[in-house]
């Protein structure tokens, strides 16, 4: 009876944990998706793939560390590796290796993964990955093994390869090795302290032995634990600022100095094994800031700037792949589908171009031999185009958008370091004083107790709060957010986000998703199935967005493919198929359909008109809910964006955005200008294309979802992966959470020294009693900012808090 | 005495082995991945794709 009464309760409640969340990397489902358990189309797509080629295995290896997966662009150029496979392939070896970068990269089974489907290849002679890097390494019986096939059928597993240029981290390996070399000296020197705390005096011979190894260990540890410190203060004091490891270092230098000299007597006085676990705590602190972050960076490709973007230019008889800077006016360009044109030039035949990353058109343009095609634009054709260049690539306007470092990044001086300045001061101050003051006190009594107690204020007031348990309170922050989707790659992100209270939004490609929807999908059930399949034969075959757009809701209605249906492409007109003696077009009213009609793409046969096929843009499925939940918070949203003013307009009145605060037909430089005037170190640019290149610059912070396209995730403080943008809102109030929890740890620590301040002046603590009181302060402070910040009782929210109803589906 | 010199001596020996064992394994840029390399299976997967199996 029980039984029966309970089964109601508990499957309902399973089967909507398991529609919450993605099939494929289980992350949070946008509200309001129309996806069936999927987060994205990306996630989608690799799901069925690796059902469809056997590969269900990648997730038993997995263990739901996967993660969303970009949604592919249509065609990506890989001009770049015509070069470096014409190196691989160069002198007569009959083994060819390749080295290159992978976006995506991120656990064992993706390593399992491209190591299946390059067993499955021939020719192959190994694959070796490194996913720590994110680099590969590929070898291969020359002329028996086609690389170019296999890392396209990789990358429709989400990944993207790139030319080798990820380096390991200097600064992280040296940290990793001195953290290395510190915690084993750290643990032998904790041993012979033992043997002091149990009494061994100098009477016993092994005493003078333990401490001069004490002494010579604990040097070891100072230079080589203490360096990234003592250079980071130096550095700092040179600059005329205070930086955060200042206290670390003069805690260092003090309490080591202070041990040396009681080191000369004949009492264990000294707190060599303090020390050298402060030191190792420290690193530990250091290297955990550092990892994330250069695991962040690490997942996507590395940046190359202009250099990084390849063109094919005709040189005589030949197609020679240069660098975008070496274009000039007059050379004759070929652009491959998914290529990038540097460079304005004239069309030298019909052709299709996104200028979306430019111009923040969402439509793709149709040119016309002789027009002109902007430089930013993608060749969104099915075939290659013939161009002229019409400028030198310095007169283009990409290299002042391609910039990826600026003065701004050097010399601009974040406010929330101002509070760190000051904190720091505050401490060196106080350390400073309380040290003297002990000595003062004790010194007239008796000067060698005066010495000890100082030695003990030193090593009391030492900033473990600060150098341990902030670094692991933003290493948790940072898990909970690449839980949502959020992943932060520049040091400082998480702690100017609480001042944000303007977010700012580019539109194509950001709020919307770069493709387009029928505006009236229930239409293709009013077209005969005969219809519906000829509409199909002819939409699946074309790589324009509007026909990808009604192949897709073809298919979902159940339209059939003819594999032997013959379709012309009428470049700029549409596709016509010639069946049973009819004719069948797709394509523009004016062409396909006698009577001409509006601008929308008709489906006729003979010339009467079928059906008209009217798209939108489709919107981020959770971009009206988030934006009026994140409006309720007190944040002002804006809108900006290089499209013409009516569809930014329009937009912005879908998503409830302040039509004041949309703004249309914006240049790169015009975005710039309205953050620079907005910004009062509160603003969030949430943007995709080249043309908000500028305004990230300008921006306090600055994120983007394009982790496919080139140069401005380079320049991004996060990334954002799916299809929503919850993670967003995530972000802020994660970022508000931390602030707190370190405030409180800053709380916790002053509390704590003045304690232990106050026993130390008293002249009752020994170095025994610190060796117990300072690990057990330490973990105090870890297992609360753990407690605080712990990433499984605070899961990312699957759904807004109080959101409104989703927009009526139309 | 001589014993207690000579455990010292050992144990950092021993340390001295870790430390370069670990700079070897930082060096090769090895030390992140290798617990996850060892995890990978050791046999290839069996099944086939599912175009290969679906063929009569």
């Amino acid at each position: 009876m029980d039984a029966i009464a309970t089964a109601p309760e508990t499957i309902p409640a399973r089967t909507r944990e398991e529609h919450a969340r993605c099939r494929h990397c289980r992350g949070p489902i946008p509200a309001g998706s129309i996806l069936d358990g999927f987060c994205c189309n990306g996630c989608s797509a690799v799901f069925s793939l690796l059902h469809e080629q056997g590969l269900e295995r990648y997730y038993d290896l997995a263990g739901g560390g996967t993660m969303p997966v970009a949604e592919p662009r249509g065609e990506r150029s890989f001009a770049w590796l015509d070069p470096l496979l014409r190196r691989s392939e160069e002198g007569g070896a009959e083994i060819c290796a390749l080295d290159l970068d992978v976006q995506g990269i991120h656990c064992a089974a993706c390593v399992w993964l491209m190591d299946e489907l390059f067993r499955r290849r021939e020719g192959g002679a190994g694959l070796l990955v490194n996913p720590a890097l994110g680099k590969v390494r590929l070898t291969w019986r020359r002329g028996r093994f086609d690389p170019r096939a296999f890392l396209e059928e990789v990358e429709r597993f989400g990944y993207l390869f790139g030319p080798s240029r990820k380096k390991a981290d200097g600064a992280s390996r040296s940290l990793l090795l001195r953290l290395g070399v510190t915690a084993a000296i750290a643990m032998n020197v904790m041993i012979f302290s033992v043997a002091f705390y149990l009494g061994l005096g100098a009477e016993d011979r092994l005493f003078r032995l333990f401490t001069e190894l004490s002494v010579w260990l604990s040097t070891a540890v100072v230079v080589v634990g203490g360096w990234p410190f003592f250079k980071a203060s130096w550095h700092s004091i040179k600059r005329g600022v205070l930086h955060l490891d200042l206290p670390i270092a003069l805690g260092i230098v003090l309490v080591y100095v202070t041990s040396l000299i009681q080191a000369r007597g004949d009492e264990a006085l000294f707190y060599f094994d303090t020390l050298n676990v402060f030191v190792t705590l420290m690193l530990v602190g250091r290297w955990l800031q550092q990892r994330v972050l250069d695991h962040n960076r690490r997942y996507l490709l590395e940046e190359a700037g202009a250099d990084g973007i390849l063109v094919r230019r005709r040189e005589g008889g030949e197609l020679v792949t240069v660098a975008a800077p070496s274009i000039r006016k007059g050379d004759h360009l070929v652009a491959a589908p998914g290529d990038l044109v540097p460079v304005d030039a004239q069309s030298l035949q019909a052709g299709a171009f996104s200028t979306d990353w430019i111009t923040g058109e969402a439509e793709v343009r149709e040119v016309g031999v002789g027009e002109k095609v902007p430089a930013g634009s993608f060749n969104a054709g099915s075939r290659a185009a013939m161009l002229l260049a019409t400028q030198d690539f310095e007169e283009s306007p990409l290299p002042a958008l391609l910039r990826t470092t600026t003065r701004a990044d050097l010399e601009h001086r974040p406010p929330h370091a101002r509070f760190w300045d000051s904190l720091a001061r505050i401490y060196v101050v106080a350390v400073l004083a309380i040290a003297a003051l002990g000595l003062g006190i004790w010194w007239p009594v008796d000067p060698k107790r005066a010495l000890e107690v100082t030695a003990a204020l030193l090593v009391v007031t030492c900033p473990c709060a600060l150098g341990i348990a902030i670094p692991l309170a933003h290493e948790l922050a940072q898990a909970r957010l690449r839980r949502a989707g959020v992943f932060v790659r520049r040091q400082g992100f998480l702690e100017r986000l609480p001042r944000v209270r303007r977010l700012l939004f580019d539109k194509t490609g950001t709020l919307t998703l770069g493709r387009l929807q029928l505006v009236d999908p229930a239409i293709v059930h009013s077209l005969s199935p005969e219809a519906r399949d000829a509409a199909f034969d002819m939409a699946s075959r074309s790589n324009h967005p509007v026909s990808r757009c009604i192949a897709a809701v073809l298919s979902r209605a159940g339209a059939r493919f003819s594999a032997d249906a013959v379709v012309d492409e009428h470049p700029g007109l549409g596709l016509e198929l010639r069946r049973d003696g009819k004719t069948y077009r797709l394509g523009k009213a004016s062409w396909a359909a006698r009577a001409g009609g509006p601008a929308a793409t008709v489906l006729s046969i003979d010339g009467e008109p079928l059906a008209t096929f009217r798209t939108e843009e489709t919107v981020r499925a959770d971009a009206r809910r988030e934006i009026a939940a994140l409006e309720r918070n007190g944040l002002e949203v804006w809108l900006l964006s290089g499209d013409a003013s009516p569809r930014v307009e329009a937009l912005a009145e879908r998503l409830g955005i302040d039509p004041a605060r949309a703004l249309g037909e914006l240049t790169p430089e015009g975005k710039a200008r309205i953050v620079e005037g907005l910004d009062d170190h509160d603003t969030l640019y949430l943007g995709d294309g080249v043309n908000d290149s500028l305004a990230f610059e300008k921006a306090a912070c600055a994120g983007t979802p394009a982790v496919d396209r080139p140069v401005l995730p380079g320049k991004s403080d996060f990334f954002l992966l799916g299809e929503g943008i919850a993670g967003l809102r995530e972000a802020l109030e994660t970022s508000r959470l931390l602030r707190k929890v370190v405030v409180r740890l800053i709380a916790v620590a002053v509390t704590y020294n003045l304690l232990a301040v106050s026993v130390s002046l008293a002249g009752w603590m020994t170095p025994l009693r610190a060796a117990i009181v300072m690990p057990l302060s330490s973990i105090a402070v870890l297992l609360f900012t753990a407690f605080s910040l712990d990433a499984k009782s605070r899961e990312p929210r699957r759904r807004p808090r109080a959101a409104p109803a989703p927009e009526p589906a139309r | 005495m001589s014993v207690m010199v000579l455990q010292v001596f050992v144990s950092l020996m021993l340390v001295l082995g870790s430390v370069l064992l670990l700079a070897i394994s930082v060096k090769s840029d090895d030390h992140e991945h290798a617990d996850r390399l060892s995890l990978l299976p050791f046999e290839h997967e069996r099944k086939s794709p599912a175009s290969k199996r679906r063929k009569p």
